[in-house]
């Protein structure tokens, strides 16, 4: 919805993402997350307006967009799960960036 | 971060001899890491003493040494070849240690070697205790309750003060107390002391065996759930868990003798969440730079506290369980993260798609369970406990715990069907309450006994879901033996089949043959179907042939329509049987694929190369049975089933799987059986007239007796069909004929007890040989035993070339050898035991098919034996692959010692006799025999001294030849010792001695001498076996405790002073296999 808003385009997934094993790399830190995934629509990067909008997070299987964020305004978003019970912790740090963003803008 | 340009030589250091707690998984990762070092255009140079690895396998590595892993030897290796950097963590504990103790001796630092994989610190944080307690403390995690025990290794007033504290700890913290000690492998120096005593005895030896005199005593957590965590690291600290493992046995049991379930069956997604990140931090903490790690946990099924038990910084068995679990190559990934890849720079093999940085996911269950030998060391008490007891494993894939479990069971050739156990009432108790290999065997039995699962759990604290699903399965089998073959019905077949039960266990309940089970639930349409194991439970298609049965509607097998040929693996490594046989099978596979043929894979065992998913073009992971077999014959239709390489496992199979219609390649089934007829063939050496001990066959115990008699004592008496000399004995008299006879004919009753006349001391010679369809001979090596005939062959040190045999002995071994492959229409390979008795030569045993010795041999001519006789099993002649003709010359002097699991059987005489009881074997190399000798006893665990006290003992007849040895070890500069009819003729001779007491004579006597280390080697002969007197025993015992070598037989002796002599003379210098046989590298390549 953030990124139709943006005024990106989306896509239908083959068979879309389901499952707590899917690796994400972070752009910004060069590190790998798995995540835990339910959707079956994503973004296309191509789409996105690159002076506004910076792509932070890449699906490693199909090296589909799955977050992205903001040049100018406190916010970003992922496509996946950082809360999903069950799944992995590795994206808790989500939360945290997210409150540093909300006391930042403050 | 890519691939480091900066190293171009790497140095691999593999795991050794195979021993308990280290078995063929570090082959399996020492091989896979080899391969993808190659592949990424590294040079490699590999060291392992064990020549029955494929990793020493010459074209593994770029320089490949065969030689002892010792900091002397292997610096003077990396002297020699200069590497960069130094692999530590794919040879097990065996390899890291070694890896630390050159970097401690300034070797590495002095030529400029790189650890890599794990660095110094982080070893020492994950194996040092207490440092390890530290860094869990600091990042919040629990541990038991626990204090370090150490001790100078220096005097009794010392050690006595480190008991002191052990009790303390114990009284504050309560019995029972876990002892662990430090440095030392598969639990070896641990236990369990229930209480002062027994907490006294085993902190002891503790400290004694651990290298640094040092142990843990801590808090027991008995009866908890037990859980590992597979987990890799790269240089950019992407963590991810590749499996999660689950112990059905609770703590209290080593894991390696634990049955085993992944992924981990019990645990909340939450308490699986928790236990993730306690690995990854645990992991990051240690800091692990790149590579497998396996961290083990705790949880009280009570309060839910969760605590970390340990952490091994390397690829493990449990590593090698996990890639075989979910098809991640673990040692693969790892040897490519310590050249700098990062996860995410790999590829999945599997799916070819995606990358190496992600969390397989398992849509099947996968269940491990161990392979005990109790049987084989009478003395040792069969529980479990702390100390891994188990001498192999096997693994099963099912869809779902019952399945895999029930499959997993019938894997393990237990040598006796589950009808033939006879469970005891008095006994469920007991056999429930204390871990032991017979517990699940109990566990079944109490539930058809009417047990509730709530009285099992109180017993055996398991979880109780792993209970009622057994529970269920005793339960459903009750239910059908109540039917019959007509009157069971589809749906009831087909759950059947589902839950793990086999045909023949159907087929013992209806009391019908298996193969009528099979005819008619394929009537029904009750068929195995394929799985595939691909890492993703089927999100992206799987690229990777790797199967399993299972009784769903699809069958992922998709088999090809190329010349394809099928080879029967060797099932659970035990005594006798073990990786020289994966050996074979793998270099069956490999050149089949270069024949342009498909090869199929059938194996359920973990730790091998041969069940790696790359080894061979189609993978099967499933038991060796006819059941089994033939449902993969029947998907495959291949055009050959080799059985000639997977020892006795697949032998056994012949026949019926011939009676049943399948191609059989190579040697006849039914010569191979003839060879083992003691009456056929015995008529065929009359016919041939080739000599043989007196020898007979008998049913019954009187028969045997009357047959005993008319050979002549003495006589070795084993049971036909049975590898490694399993209840094989030599006996005196009557009376010990007829106590054998109670014994093993309840063993194998269809089987008759066969008989020999028993050659005392004479010289036993292995041959391994070749021989085509057009009766064309290739002998490969006859290698010359050190120890005499009687001690199992398996067990004797041997040496190629032969050193001792004339030229006509040698001939006439080579035309019997040559009469006898033809006369059994060997086609393939064979291998001949022969007994050499004044210039006489008999024949002992003839087998027709791959042995023990095969790469041993293949080593040390530099001919790949498997690979020609492949060839040769698909029509190809000797003279396609090689000139040689007659017998393969041999360029230097080999020996294989046998290497022995005495230490993890307290209590057990470790005196050599008929029966296997070796675990692993190592091969020395040398320009003379003393050389090879000398290397091969260091390799072995049990290095020769070069100064100190020797000790003789030997019986009356080896008396003047103890004094001739005596006489040159003095020379060399040896004190010499004896007890008094050995010193009387030492002195006689004219060597200084010193006279010492037996045991029963007074003190201070040859035990006290051991004890106070003031003797380096004992030289000891007499009475063996069960026979032996208490104090020929605790010398033997000692001598093992204490770690001082013994020598038991004179052959023994003779060599050992020969290695001695080398020690003095030659120096310490190494050869690759390449080097050696370089001549031949474009012929065999």
């Amino acid at each position: 919805m953030l990124g139709l808003a943006l005024g990106a385009k989306t896509f239908k997934l083959k068979f879309g993402h389901r499952g707590g094993n899917h690796p994400v790399l972070n752009k910004l830190t060069g590190k790998v997350e798995i995540t835990a995934q339910n959707h079956g629509f994503c973004v296309d990067p191509d789409s996105l307006n690159a002076n506004d909008l910076e792509v932070t997070h890449i699906n490693l299987n199909d090296q589909t967009l799955e977050g992205f964020r903001h040049k100018k305004y406190p916010l970003f978003c992922v496509q996946y799960h950082p809360e999903a019970a069950p799944g992995p912790h590795d994206s808790v740090y989500l939360f945290d960036d997210f409150i540093k963003l909300m006391e930042e803008s403050k | 971060m890519p691939r480091r340009n900066d190293i171009k030589k790497i140095m691999i250091v593999g795991s050794g001899p195979i021993i308990i707690g280290q078995a063929c998984e570090f082959d399996y990762s020492g091989a896979q890491a080899c391969k993808a070092l190659r592949s990424d255009g590294y040079e490699v140079i590999l060291l392992n003493s064990n020549p029955a690895t494929i990793m020493t396998d010459p074209n593994l590595a770029d320089k490949t040494y065969v030689e002892p892993l010792s900091v002397e030897y292997a610096e003077e290796i990396i002297r020699k070849e200069r590497p960069d950097a130094l692999l530590s963590t794919v040879g097990g504990q065996t390899g890291l240690n070694l890896s630390v103790a050159l970097a401690e001796a300034g070797v590495l630092d002095k030529y400029g070697v790189e650890l890599i994989g794990a660095k110094l610190p982080a070893i020492k944080k994950a194996e040092d205790r207490l440092l390890f307690k530290d860094a869990m403390k600091k990042i919040g995690l629990d541990l038991p309750e626990s204090q370090l025990i150490n001790w100078d290794g220096q005097t009794r007033e010392n050690k006595q003060a480190a008991l002191d504290s052990a009790l303390e700890f114990a009284e504050k913290h309560s019995y029972p107390t876990i002892v662990r000690a430090s440095f030392t492998l598969g639990g070896t120096g641990g236990g369990i002391a229930y209480n002062p005593e027994q907490l006294v005895e085993i902190v002891d030896k503790g400290l004694e065996l651990s290298p640094v005199h040092e142990v843990l005593i801590e808090e027991s957590v008995l009866g908890w759930k037990e859980y590992e965590m597979e987990v890799m690291r790269d240089l950019a600290d992407n963590c991810i868990i590749i499996c999660s493992i689950e112990n059905f046995d609770p703590m209290g049991v080593h894991t390696g003798d634990s049955i085993t379930v992944a992924p981990a069956q019990t645990l909340t997604d939450r308490e699986y969440q928790m236990m993730r990140d306690a690995s990854l931090a645990c992991l990051r903490e240690i800091g692990v730079d790149t590579g497998g790690s396996n961290v083990q946990f705790a949880i009280d099924p009570k309060t839910g506290r969760m605590i970390i038990i340990e952490m091994n910084p390397r690829v493990s068995r449990s590593s090698a369980l996990a890639s075989k679990a979910t098809g991640f190559p673990i040692a693969k990934i790892a040897a490519k993260l310590a050249v700098g890849y990062r996860l995410d720079e790999i590829r999945n093999d599997i799916t070819l798609k995606t990358p190496a940085c992600f969390e397989p996911t398992i849509d099947y269950v996968v269940c491990k369970i161990p392979r005990w030998q109790f049987e084989k060391f009478p003395g040792a008490e069969p529980v479990l406990g702390t100390q891994m007891k188990s001498v192999g494993e096997v693994m099963s894939i099912g869809r779902t715990f019952k399945q895999a479990l029930g499959k997993a069971i019938r894997s393990l050739e237990t040598g006796k069907s589950d009808a033939s156990v006879i469970f005891n009432d008095e006994l469920i108790k007991p056999r429930l309450i204390t871990p032991n290999p017979e517990r699940l065997g109990y566990i079944r039995y109490a539930f058809e006994r009417g047990f509730t699962e709530e009285q099992v759990q109180q017993y055996t604290n398991i979880d109780p879901w792993f209970l009622r699903q057994v529970k269920e399965m005793v339960d459903e089998e009750k239910a059908l033996a109540e039917k019959s073959l007509v009157s069971t019905t589809r749906e009831e077949f087909l759950s059947a089949k589902r839950n793990g039960m086999s045909d023949s266990k159907l087929a013992r309940g209806w009391n019908v043959n298996q193969l009528d089970v099979r005819a008619r639930r394929k009537e029904l349409g009750v068929k195995a179907v394929y799985n595939r194991v691909d890492t993703c439970a089927a999100e992206f298609e799987s690229f990777t042939p790797y199967m399993y049965s299972s009784y769903e509607g699809n069958c992922e097998a998709a088999p090809s329509d190329r010349k394809k040929v099928m080879i029967l693996g060797s099932g659970p490594n035990r005594i006798g049987q073990g990786i020289e046989f994966d050996y074979c099978c793998c270099h069956a596979s490999f050149a089949l694929q270069g024949f342009g043929v498909e090869s199929i894979m059938v194996n359920c065992n973990p730790e091998t190369v041969s069940t790696d998913y790359d080894t061979s073009d189609r993978l099967y992971f499933e038991p060796l049975t006819l059941e089994e077999v033939l449902n993969i014959y029947d998907t495959e239709k291949p055009d050959g089933v080799i059985v000639q390489f997977g020892g006795q496992t697949p032998l056994t199979l012949a026949i019926p799987l011939k009676n049943a219609g399948v191609p059989i390649i190579g040697t006849d089934p039914l010569n191979i059986d003839l060879a083992e007829d003691r009456k056929q063939f015995g008529r065929l050496l009359d016919e041939l007239k080739i000599p043989s001990p007196a020898n007979g066959s008998a049913t019954t115990v009187e028969g045997a007796c009357e047959i005993a008699r008319s050979i002549g004592f003495p006589v070795l008496v084993r049971p036909s069909y049975v590898l490694g000399g399993r209840a094989m004995a030599i006996v005196y008299d009557e009376d010990s004929v007829r106590r054998y006879m109670h014994e093993a004919v309840t063993f194998s009753q269809e089987r008759p007890v066969l008989i020999d006349r028993f050659l005392e001391d004479a010289t036993e010679v292995d041959v391994d040989a070749l021989a085509d369809v057009d009766g064309n001979v290739l002998i490969a090596g006859i290698m010359e035993h050190i120890e005499e005939a009687g001690i199992h062959s398996g067990d004797s040190s041997c040496v190629l070339p032969a050193n001792t045999l004339s030229q006509a002995t040698l001939d006439t071994i080579k035309k019997y050898t040559e009469m006898l492959a033809r006369a059994l229409k060997v086609i393939g390979l064979m291998n001949i035991q022969y007994a050499v008795k004044d210039e006489k030569v008999y024949v002992i045993e003839v087998n027709p098919r791959a042995s023990r010795t095969v790469p041993y041999v293949s080593k040390a001519t530099g001919v790949p034996l498997p690979k020609i006789a492949v060839g040769l099993m698909l029509g190809k002649k000797i003279s396609d692959f090689t000139d040689a003709k007659g017998v393969l010359p041999v360029p230097q002097y080999f020996v294989k010692s046998p290497v022995f699991p005495f230490n993890k059987f307290p209590g057990v005489d470790p005196a050599l006799g008929p029966e296997m009881r070796s675990t692993g074997e190592v091969m020395g190399v040398g320009e003379n025999f003393g050389e090879a000798f000398a290397k091969a006893q260091l390799s072995a665990g049990t290095p020769l001294p070069d100064k100190g006290m020797v000790f003789f003992t030997v019986d009356d007849r080896d008396k003047p030849q103890a004094a001739v040895l005596a006489k040159r070890l003095h020379e060399l500069g040896f004190e010499i010792s004896a007890t008094r009819g050995t010193a009387n003729v030492i002195r006689a001779a004219g060597t200084p001695v010193k006279t010492v007491f037996k045991v029963n004579e007074g003190r201070p006597n040859a035990v006290d001498l051991l004890k106070a280390r003031s003797i380096s080697l004992v030289i000891y002969t007499g009475t063996t076996g069960a026979a032996a007197f208490g104090d020929e025993k605790e010398i033997r015992r000692n001598a093992l405790t204490y770690r001082v070598p013994c020598i038991t037989t004179m052959n023994g002796a003779r060599a050992a002073v020969e290695a001695i002599a080398s020690r003095r003379r030659d120096p310490v210098r190494v050869w690759s296999l390449q080097e050696i046989h370089a001549d031949k590298a474009t012929a065999t390549s």
